[in-house]
């Protein structure tokens, strides 16, 4: 079986998110296909340069926390 | 040996409705990275990220003291859905597109843990990681968030189709028009992938 694979097929099984079908079709012959390896490693690397989470700042914890404070008290 | 269970989001929710502040403290503290990452690499400015965080976590409260959370388990979604509308907002009123360095200054992409490495290797990935997070800020609103949300919010296309009021198709279509502007972007800018 020969299945036609794009490369919004590849960013499909880059994340997991393709039929069971096309998976193993790009398993398969991956090995065989440089340009689909070269557009996985593209999306390797963008996944890889968004990895620096942040968190906010305490201060804006805090005011949440009031918040749920305030709600708390006007619903007793 | 003690094991720690984890609650569901609607399980912390349904405490926090029935009263328990703690129950919203740690859906919070369990989903903030994620929708400040979010928020913060969609507007590009750390205070009005910080504004944002805040609003959205009020908007949340609000609603579900009102009744109005209805969605189970899908609390993150739900909720990255109110953070990015405000953050789509926010920058409509800025009336400008997002800048590549935030308000303190700094790129909040520079430091990478990267292992195993001679430093020049390092510092010259870490150059090549910047250049492609700068070309990221380049990008169209649409591109960039459904690159956003799946990257840091590690959302599901479908998830980000319902966010978006697109479709799975329309969501796959914009991450493909993202790689290949930035594929061109890096030509243009001698960015070496490596």
């Amino acid at each position: 079986m020969n299945i036609n694979i794009t490369e919004t097929d590849l960013i499909s099984y880059f994340y997991n998110e393709s039929s069971p079908e096309v998976t193993d079709y790009i398993q398969v012959n991956i090995s065989n296909r440089l340009d689909w390896q070269e557009f996985i490693h593209e999306l390797q690397l963008l996944r890889s340069s968004m990895t620096n989470f942040q968190n906010p700042h305490p201060t804006s914890l805090n005011i949440v926390l009031e918040e749920v404070s305030l709600e708390a008290n006007h619903s007793l | 040996m003690m094991t720690k269970s984890i609650l569901a989001d609607g399980v912390l929710i349904q405490r926090y409705v029935e009263g328990s502040q703690i129950a919203f403290e740690t859906l919070m503290k369990r989903h903030k990275q994620r929708i400040f990452s979010s928020i913060l690499n969609v507007v590009n400015d750390r205070y009005i990220a910080e504004d944002i965080f805040q609003e959205t976590f009020i908007k949340v409260i609000h609603q579900i003291r009102a009744g109005k959370y209805n969605h189970e388990d899908k609390f993150l979604p739900w909720a990255l859905r109110i953070a990015r509308n405000l953050a789509i907002d926010s920058i409509r009123q800025r009336k400008r597109l997002p800048s590549v360095v935030n308000s303190e200054g700094y790129d909040i992409f520079e430091t990478l843990m990267v292992f195993d490495k001679s430093q020049e290797d390092i510092q010259i990935e870490n150059d090549e990681k910047s250049m492609l997070t700068k070309l990221i800020h380049q990008l169209p609103i649409e591109q960039k968030e459904v690159l956003i949300l799946r990257n840091y919010a590690d959302l599901s296309f479908k998830e980000i189709a319902a966010i978006t009021d697109t479709n799975i198709n329309t969501c796959i279509g914009r991450m493909h028009y993202a790689i290949m502007n930035l594929r061109k972007m890096m030509e243009k800018n001698s960015v070496r992938v490596k």
